[in-house]
């Protein structure tokens, strides 16, 4: 077993990227196009860990905090949002939504 | 160095012991034969009162948001609480001032009644 | 072991901190007055953002530069100025405001308190010395907006809009902060200032991770601003939003976000000029024609308008590229045009929305341009003749305020030696001459399918912000001496 290095991390951090751009792209259900966007921050929050263990500063760390409060702050209105637009449309099944085709 | 992985064996069998107990004692003591309930794909056995795929209360996505909010803060306390002596009189002060703001946010949804559940 | 905090200098942030408090007690006051009082926060609201403008005015006199809180707030005349400028716009939106909610029946929920969180984040992306600080504000900034976007509950355009906005303003948010951790990962710092040490005459420029990061932050950016090709939502954001908070919206946002790419990129990588600058000249040049281009099939004014921001960002970013710092005079032209512009912009179209909200009724907002515009000088010709001042403004006729700033960066883009940009720049702005004027054409020569109403009555906060508009357009066309001084004399990002 080889020693997992900052490479490992960055790889895995853009992997999750990138999956979450593409769901963010290819998706039409608005509750999965924001769990994309949510594994899209969280992939930058390991990317931030990592960096901050490997050049041993508390920066990362730090920056990490503050990524994962404004994305519940993103979350909390998100779903206020979805909420307020499904209940217009008298339904829960956001999937009858596509609201981002032209 | 073998030796420090025998804790996890020992786990392992307990894991395993309790499964297969369980499942025997399911075995001997469970219902035998068809009814309304065995059919069904993942009902543990009891009988649906109802569709599962029914509108849930918008209460709940409610109080998903407000708990969402509010036990975000904890993420803050934590390192805080870490260093609270060695920060002194000022981190408590700061503290408090966030958590005063936090409290405009609280009133304001208690005023609004978002934590009313009737 | 005591950890020393940091210097505790809160006289540095008084803007941000008047307005963020003012905020907290609208919202705690909205608990406590009955419906029909709401309009009274309109006004707490107003007298919260002059409070803060004398704030700034009272710290541009005092000692600036000056850096707060462990540097990661930088206080000095550039901010200050887009401060000011973010308040002006935001206190002129909220007078529009007040009329505009109870006449379309919008209900006032947290309107005010919203706005004024949204302010408090534009104000912190000024004086944001810090990549953490920076996208802190730019997300204070951003959620309030999502929600003001859809706070037409009974509408559905209004619902559309703000998921629209919420969805890629967060997907954008999301670039954005992974290139802000790249960068850090590849410089070890978070600190603007420390970023710039850390660049200069280091073989790091090179690093492909520092560059990455870069890119994906000027995606994010673009995506904010609005620039092609990242432009695809402000159409529909923009119309379906209420006008007012479009209003709002175009004007604030732009202006505080520019503040912080200028300083971002002037600031903390002016060792990385040539990859930045290459990058924005392409996304200038694409956004100037597309913008423009768009704008003139538009039959509905708020649209019309959307694409219109789109075209007046891509002449601000003509003068971010030419800030190249190793030439200070060049830089000084550039950066101060850049301020100029977004000054005279925010009065030309709060000016030009001002009118699309004096012209809504309850039950219909006007807003088609045949239909509702034709022969409006006769009908309402004080309306009328406003509109045609911004819309000349807006496409960049002589004796406006749009002239002289375009004017600006198009000399200060000559100047650096972009010249291809000025080019583009001057002919794009003879295309969208064809959509402004054709507004203008349509009120004073097309016959009025409205003839028969009463004209609209025009209330007196949506007058003053109508005469505020109209002057400060007319004089920074004529006698543009005093912004122009200003914004001169707001050019040092700090760089101690």
């Amino acid at each position: 077993m080889g020693e997992l290095t900052l490479g490992h991390f960055l790889t895995l951090s853009a992997l999750l990227f990138v999956i979450g751009m593409l769901g963010v792209l290819t998706r039409k259900n608005i509750l999965i196009i924001f769990m994309s966007i949510e594994l899209m921050l969280n992939a930058v929050n390991v990317s931030l860990i990592a960096f901050g263990r490997y050049l041993d500063s508390i920066a990362g760390q730090i920056f990490a905090i503050f990524v994962i409060t404004i994305a519940a702050a993103e979350a909390a209105i998100g779903l206020g949002l979805i909420l307020v637009l499904t209940r217009r449309q008298d339904s829960v099944d956001v999937t009858s939504v596509s609201l981002l085709k032209e | 160095m073998l030796s420090s992985y025998v804790p996890v064996l020992v786990l392992f069998l307990l894991a395993a012991g309790l499964a297969a107990l369980i499942l025997g004692l399911a075995q001997i003591m469970g219902p035998r034969g068809l009814n309304a309930g065995a059919e069904d794909p993942y009902e543990s056995g009891i009988v649906p009162t109802e569709p599962a795929r029914k509108r849930f209360p918008v209460r709940f996505a409610l109080v998903a948001m407000l708990f969402l909010v509010f036990d975000i803060e904890a993420v803050f306390f934590y390192p805080w609480a870490v260093v609270f002596k060695r920060l002194g009189v000022f981190g408590l002060v700061e503290m408090f001032l966030f958590i005063g703001i936090l409290l405009v946010g609280y009133i304001y949804a208690y005023k609004k009644g978002a934590l009313n559940w009737e | 072991m005591e950890i020393a905090p940091p210097p505790f200098d809160l006289g540095a942030i008084a803007p941000f901190l008047i307005v963020a408090v003012g905020a907290m007690i609208a919202l705690l006051a909205d608990l406590f007055i009955p419906p029909a009082r709401r309009p009274a926060l309109g006004y707490f609201a107003l007298g919260t953002t002059l409070v803060a403008i004398g704030a700034c005015v009272w710290l541009w006199g005092g000692a600036v530069p000056r850096l707060a809180f462990a540097n990661m707030i930088a206080v000095d005349r550039f901010g200050l100025f887009v401060t000011i400028v973010t308040l002006i716009g935001a206190a002129l939106s909220i007078l529009l405001s007040v009329d505009f909610l109870q006449e379309q029946r919008l209900g006032y929920g947290e309107y005010f308190p919203l706005m004024l969180f949204t302010v408090s984040g534009m104000i912190l992306l000024a004086f944001a010395n810090d990549l953490i600080t920076f996208f802190i504000a730019l997300e204070i900034l951003s959620l309030g907006l999502y929600i003001l976007a859809g706070s037409a509950r009974g509408r559905a355009v209004s619902q559309e809009s703000a998921i629209k906005y919420f969805l890629l303003g967060s997907f954008s948010f999301g670039f954005l902060v992974y290139g802000t951790s790249l960068i850090y990962g590849a410089t070890g710092t978070t600190n603007f200032t420390a970023l710039r040490v850390a660049l200069e005459g280091s073989g790091l420029t090179d690093n492909p991770l520092l560059l990455a990061g870069l890119a994906l932050v000027l995606v994010g950016f673009a995506f904010k601003l609005a620039l092609a090709p990242f432009h695809m939502w402000t159409p529909d954001v923009y119309s379906g939003a209420p006008t007012a908070v479009t209003a709002f919206m175009s004007v604030g946002t732009k202006v505080a976000t520019f503040a912080a790419l200028l300083r971002l990129v002037t600031g903390a990588l002016p060792a990385l000029y040539a990859d930045w600058s290459n990058a924005l000249f392409a996304l200038a040049i694409v956004t100037m024609i597309l913008g423009n281009l768009a704008a003139i099939t538009q039959r509905n004014i708020k649209r019309m308008l959307a694409y219109s921001s789109i075209g007046q960002a891509g002449y601000v970013l003509v003068a971010v590229v030419a800030s190249d710092t190793t030439q200070p005079g060049v830089n000084d032209a550039a950066q101060s045009s850049v301020l100029f512009y977004l000054l005279a912009y925010t009065f030309m179209n709060l000016g030009a929305f001002a009118v699309v909200v004096a012209l809504a009724r309850p039950d219909d907002e006007r807003l088609d341009l045949d239909r509702d515009y034709a022969g409006l000088a006769r009908r309402q010709p004080l309306l009328a003749a406003a509109m045609a001042v911004f819309m000349l403004s807006l496409g960049g006729i002589p004796l406006t305020a749009g002239f002289m700033g375009k004017l600006l960066v198009f000399r200060a883009a000559i100047e650096a030696g972009y010249w291809p940009l000025a080019v583009v720049g001057v002919l794009t702005s003879a295309v969208a001459l064809a959509f402004y004027l054709r507004v203008v054409v349509r009120m004073y020569a097309g016959e009025s399918r409205h003839a028969e109403e009463r004209p609209a009555r025009v209330p007196v906060p949506l007058a003053v912000v109508l005469a505020v508009c109209l002057v400060a357009t007319i004089q920074f066309g004529i006698l543009p001496a005093i912004p122009l001084d200003a914004a001169r004399g707001a050019l040092t990002i700090t760089a101690p």
